[in-house]
C-alpha cells in the first residue's frame, strides 16, 4: 500500500515537473527533449511497480514490455538535450536527430515485440523473465545513448562557461544524486543489509533528477551547484551513518545478546541515539566538506578580515582602492577588476582605478546614467548575467538595459557594484569574470557586497580625510594670501600715516614760519620799535611783512590748490591752447630771475607749428611755470632749455637744465606733498614744497605723463612732459564714474 | 648778572627772523649773535661762550635737537641755558628738547619778540 501511493506520488510529480518544463518553454528544444525524457521516466516507474503488483504471468510479461517501451525513451531524448543544451533552437544536425529518432523507434518496436522478453514464469515470489534475442541489441541501444550523454556532458562542464557550467554541473549533480539513490537503496540495502522495506525510496529519484534539471535551466540563478551538494551531501551522509550505526547496533546486540531488547524499544532507543549525535556529527561532517571540497569559501573569510585589516590601516585613497582591487581580483580569482569613483566637479564617475580591464574600450559604463540610477535605487550588485532576466521581467528601460548590456560586453565587465554610503552612490566597483570562468555565486554576491560595504565606508572616509586636507591646504594658503594683503595694506597705510603726520608737521612748520615774521614784525611796529631804526631799516622791515605775508598766501594758495586737485573739486575746462603761447608767457614771467643769475633760458620749436592741444590753460601754465622755475632754483651755472616736439598725437615739452641734477634715491618721492631732494633743501626752503605734487596732478588731469631723467648729481635734470592733442569730450566726473 | 654785559646767540636759519629777533634785541639793549645754521650755531656758540642759546629746530644742515646734542655734550657749553625757539608743534617736540637739556620751550607763531626779549631777560638776571 505504501508502495502504491509512493510510486503514484513519484509518477505524479515526475509528470508535472514534465509539463512545468514544457510550458515554461514549448518552442525550446531542450525543454521538449526533457519533457519526452521526464514522461518516459515517469512511466518507465509506473509500470515497473505495476509489474511487481499483478501476478498473472502474461499480465506481468505485458507489464514489463510496458515498461522496456517507456525505458526506450528514456536516454535518446537526455542524449539529445545534452546535445543540444544550452541552446533553445534547434543545433544538433538533422542527420543526427533522424537517427536517434530512428534508433529509439527501432528499440520501441523490439520493447513490444516477443524478441525482447519472451515469456514469464512465476515460481512462488520468484519472477523469472526470459530474455529474447533481441535484449542485447536493446541493452546497447539505451547503454549507448546513457554513456555517450555523460560523456558529452562532462565534456561540455569542461569546455564551457559561467552560467552554463553551472547548469551542467547541475545536471551531473542530479544524475548523480539520483543514481546515488538507486545505489543506496537498491543495492547497498538490499544486498548487504538484506532490507528491502526502503526500496520505495528508490521512487524519489527521478524527481531527484528531474527536478534539479528542471531548476538548471528554468530558474537557476546564482546558486552554486557545489554548496547545494555540500549541503545535501551533509544531509544524507548524517542520516545514512546514523542508520548504518543503529543497524551495525542492532546486528550486533541480535548476534552477541541474542534480541535481550526486545525489538519494539528499538525505536526509542535509535531516537534518541540519533538525537545525540546529529548536531556533533553533522558539524564534523560539515568540517570535513569544507576542508577538503570548498576550501574557497574559507578563503573568503580570511580574504574580508584581512581587507578589514587593512583598510584601518590606511587612511590614503589610493591605498585603499588599491587593496580593494587587489583584494576581490586576488580571492576571486578575477580577469579584471577596477574602480569608479563619484567626482563632484564633474558630477560624474570617473575611473580611479583599473586592473586588466583593456585601454582602448575604455570605460563605457561612466556615463550610463541607467547603471547609476539602478545600482542607487535596487542598492544591489548589477549583474551581466542576470540582465537578460531584467529585460524580460524588470520594470527598467528595456533600451537602457540593451545598452548596458552592450557596454558590459564591450569592457568584458560581469558585475558592477555599488559603493554605497547611506543613500549615495559614491564610486562602483567593476569586475570582470573569473579566470576560471565560473559563474558568480550567491556566496560570491554576499563576499562581494560585504567588501563593497568596507570599502564604502573606507573610500569615503579618505575622500573626506583628502577633503579635508584640501580645504585645510586651500585654507592656509587663503589665510597667507590674506595676511599678506593685510600686512601689505598695514605698511601702506603706515605709510600713508606717517606721511599724513610728516605733512601736518611740514605744513604747519611752512605757515607758522611767515606767519611770526608777519606777527612779530607788527608787534614791534605797535611797539614803534621801528621808529628807532634809520629809514632805510624801516623800509627795510616793511617790505620784510609783505614778503612774509605773499609767502604765506602762496603756502596757503598751494595748500588749497593740493586740496582741491587731491579731492578732485578743481574744475577743468578743457579748450583749445596754444603750447608755445603759455611757454613764451611763463618765460617772459621768469626771465628776470634767470638775468639776476645769468643763466640762460632757451626755447626749441619744432620746424612745423605745433597744433593747439586741448588744455586748461591757467591750471596748465602753472604746472609748467613750477618745473621751469624749479629749473632756475636749482641751477647756478649755464641755464635750461625747454624743447617743445609733436610726437603721434601728443605733444612733448621737455625742461632740460645744467643745474645740481637729482640723486636716483629721491625720485620716486619727489611728486609727494612737501617732498624736496635733500640736497635742495639747503637752499629753498621758502617754497611750499607742494609745487610739483601739484604739477602732476595738473598734468594727470590733462591724461599727460611727466619723465624725470637726471644722469647725475651735477649733471641736469630733464624733465618731460608728454600732453595729448585732444581730451575726451565727456567730462572727467562722467568718465571716473 | 647785568643784562647790558650779556651775550646771547642765537641759532636760527630763517633770514626774516633773525633780523627782526637781531634788531628787538639791539632795540631793548640786549646783545644777541645771530647764526645762520646748525652748524654756524655750533661753531659760534664754542667761540663766543654765550649766557643763553636761542635755537630754531627745523633747520635743513643741522637740526636743533643734534645741536642741543652737541652742545650739552660740551664741557664748557654744557651749563649755559638753551631756549627751543621753534615754529614746529609742541607735541612731542617739547618733550624731546627738555629731555635733551633745553630750559623751555617757546613757539615762534605764539610768541611776540618782546615776550622773548622779556624771557630772556629774567632768565639772564638769575645767572
Amino acid at each position: 500500500m505504501i508502495g502504491l501511493i509512493f510510486t503514484i506520488l513519484s509518477v505524479l510529480g515526475t509528470i508535472a515537473l514534465a509539463f512545468i518544463m514544457l510550458f515554461n518553454n514549448r518552442k525550446s528544444v531542450i525543454h521538449i527533449t526533457l519533457f519526452i525524457f521526464s514522461l518516459a521516466f515517469a512511466g518507465a516507474i509506473g509500470s515497473n511497480y505495476l509489474t511487481s503488483y499483478f501476478t498473472k504471468a502474461h499480465q506481468v510479461l505485458l507489464w514489463i514490455k510496458i515498461t522496456m517501451l517507456f525505458a526506450s525513451v528514456m536516454t535518446p531524448p537526455f542524449y539529445l538535450f545534452i546535445s543540444n543544451f544550452p541552446e533553445r533552437k534547434l543545433v544538433i544536425s538533422p542527420k543526427k536527430v533522424g537517427f536517434t529518432v530512428a534508433l529509439t523507434v527501432g528499440s520501441m518496436l523490439l520493447a513490444i515485440s516477443p524478441w525482447l522478453f519472451t515469456k514469464v514464469e512465476i515460481s512462488g515470489d520468484n519472477v523469472i523473465a526470459s530474455q529474447g534475442p533481441a535484449f542485447f541489441y536493446f541493452i546497447v541501444v539505451f547503454m549507448y545513448y546513457l554513456v555517450r550523454s555523460i560523456i558529452l556532458l562532462i565534456r561540455k562542464i569542461r569546455s564551457t562557461t559561467g552560467v552554463q557550467k553551472a547548469q551542467l554541473l547541475y545536471i551531473l549533480s542530479g544524475l548523480a544524486i539520483s543514481f546515488g539513490f538507486i545505489l543506496f537503496f537498491n543495492v547497498v540495502m538490499t544486498l548487504i543489509f538484506k532490507n528491502s522495506r526502503l526500496i520505495l525510496l528508490t521512487n524519489a529519484a527521478p524527481l531527484i533528477f528531474i527536478g534539479t534539471v528542471g531548476y538548471a535551466i528554468i530558474k537557476h540563478r546564482l546558486m552554486d551547484i557545489r554548496l547545494v551538494v555540500k549541503r545535501a551531501g551533509v544531509y544524507l551522509a548524517n542520516i545514512i551513518i546514523i542508520i548504518l550505526i543503529a543497524l551495525l547496533l542492532y546486528r550486533l546486540e541480535s548476534a552477541a545478546f541474542k534480541q535481550a531488547i526486545p525489538p519494539g524499544s528499538w525505536g526509542p532507543i535509535v531516537l534518541l541515539f540519533s538525537l545525540v549525535i546529529y548536531n556533533p556529527l553533522k558539524r564534523l561532517l560539515e568540517r570535513i566538506a569544507n576542508k577538503y571540497f570548498f576550501t574557497g569559501l574559507y578563503n573568503y573569510q580570511a580574504t574580508l578580515e584581512g581587507l578589514g585589516r587593512k583598510l584601518t590601516f590606511t587612511i590614503n585613497l589610493s591605498e585603499i582602492v588599491d587593496s580593494i582591487i587587489k583584494t576581490i581580483k586576488g580571492a576571486m580569482r578575477l580577469d579584471r577588476a577596477g574602480v569608479l569613483l563619484y567626482d563632484s566637479t564633474s558630477s560624474n564617475y570617473k575611473i580611479y582605478r583599473t586592473e586588466g580591464f583593456t585601454e582602448s574600450n575604455g570605460i563605457s559604463l561612466v556615463r550610463n546614467n541607467f547603471l547609476t540610477s539602478y545600482l542607487i535605487q535596487s542598492r544591489k550588485p548589477v549583474l551581466y548575467q542576470e540582465l537578460e532576466s531584467l529585460q524580460t521581467n524588470g520594470n527598467g528601460d528595456k533600451g537602457e538595459i540593451a545598452k548596458l548590456k552592450t557596454n558590459m560586453s564591450r569592457i568584458e565587465a560581469h558585475i558592477c557594484l555599488p559603493l554605497l554610503v547611506r543613500d549615495k552612490l559614491i564610486g562602483i566597483i567593476v569586475l570582470g569574470q573569473k579566470i576560471s570562468k565560473d559563474a558568480y555565486t550567491k556566496e560570491d554576491l554576499r563576499l562581494l557586497e560585504a567588501v563593497a560595504n568596507q570599502a564604502s565606508i573606507a573610500v569615503e572616509n579618505a575622500r573626506q580625510y583628502d577633503r579635508i586636507q584640501q580645504f585645510n591646504r586651500t585654507l592656509e594658503q587663503k589665510v597667507d594670501e590674506q595676511t599678506s594683503e593685510i600686512k601689505e595694506q598695514n605698511t601702506h597705510l603706515q605709510e600713508l600715516i606717517k606721511m599724513k603726520s610728516e605733512f601736518l608737521q611740514i605744513a604747519s612748520h611752512q605757515l607758522r614760519t611767515p606767519l611770526s615774521a608777519i606777527r612779530g614784525l607788527l608787534s614791534m611796529q605797535a611797539d614803534g620799535d621801528f621808529d628807532k631804526l634809520s629809514k632805510k631799516e624801516h623800509k627795510e622791515q616793511q617790505k620784510k611783512m609783505l614778503e612774509s605775508a605773499n609767502r604765506l598766501s602762496n603756502i596757503v594758495n598751494d595748500l588749497l590748490d593740493a586740496m582741491e586737485l587731491e579731492g578732485g573739486y578743481l574744475n577743468f575746462d578743457f579748450a583749445p591752447v596754444a603750447l608755445d603761447d603759455i611757454i613764451t608767457a611763463i618765460m617772459e614771467e621768469l626771465r628776470p630771475n634767470y638775468d639776476k643769475k645769468s643763466l640762460y633760458l632757451k626755447l626749441v620749436k619744432p620746424k612745423d607749428p605745433l597744433p593747439k592741444i586741448e588744455a586748461e590753460s591757467r591750471y596748465l601754465r602753472e604746472a609748467l611755470e613750477n618745473f621751469i622755475d624749479n629749473a632756475e632754483k636749482y641751477t647756478n651755472k649755464g641755464g635750461t632749455t625747454v624743447t617743445l616736439s609733436r610726437k603721434n598725437n601728443h605733444v612733448v615739452v621737455a625742461i632740460s637744465d645744467t643745474g645740481i641734477g637729482i640723486p636716483k634715491t629721491d625720485m620716486p618721492r619727489l611728486f609727494h606733498k612737501f617732498s624736496r631732494g635733500d640736497k635742495s633743501s639747503y637752499q629753498h626752503t621758502d617754497g611750499s614744497g607742494l609745487g610739483l605734487f601739484i604739477a602732476k596732478n595738473i598734468i594727470d588731469e590733462h591724461r599727460g605723463t611727466i619723465a624725470i631723467s637726471s644722469p647725475g648729481e651735477g649733471k641736469g635734470t630733464t624733465i618731460t612732459v608728454t600732453l595729448p592733442l585732444t581730451q575726451p569730450s565727456l567730462p572727467k566726473q562722467a568718465l571716473k564714474a | 648778572m647785568e643784562i647790558k654785559k650779556a651775550k646771547t646767540v642765537l641759532i636760527e636759519d630763517e633770514r626774516v627772523l633773525c633780523d627782526m629777533y637781531r634788531i628787538k634785541f639791539e632795540l631793548s639793549g640786549l646783545k644777541l649773535l645771530a647764526a645762520n645754521g646748525g652748524y654756524e650755531g655750533l661753531a659760534m656758540a664754542k667761540k663766543e661762550k654765550p649766557d643763553l642759546i636761542l635755537l630754531d629746530i627745523k633747520m635743513d644742515d643741522l637740526d636743533g635737537f643734534e645741536v642741543l646734542k652737541q652742545l650739552k655734550a660740551d664741557p664748557k657749553l654744557r651749563h649755559v641755558p638753551v631756549f627751543l625757539l621753534t615754529n614746529m608743534g609742541e607735541k612731542g617736540n617739547a618733550d624731546e628738547g627738555l629731555k635733551l637739556g633745553a630750559e623751555a620751550y617757546i613757539m615762534k607763531s605764539k610768541t611776540v619778540p618782546s615776550e622773548i626779549v622779556e624771557r630772556v631777560t629774567t632768565r639772564l638776571k638769575n645767572i
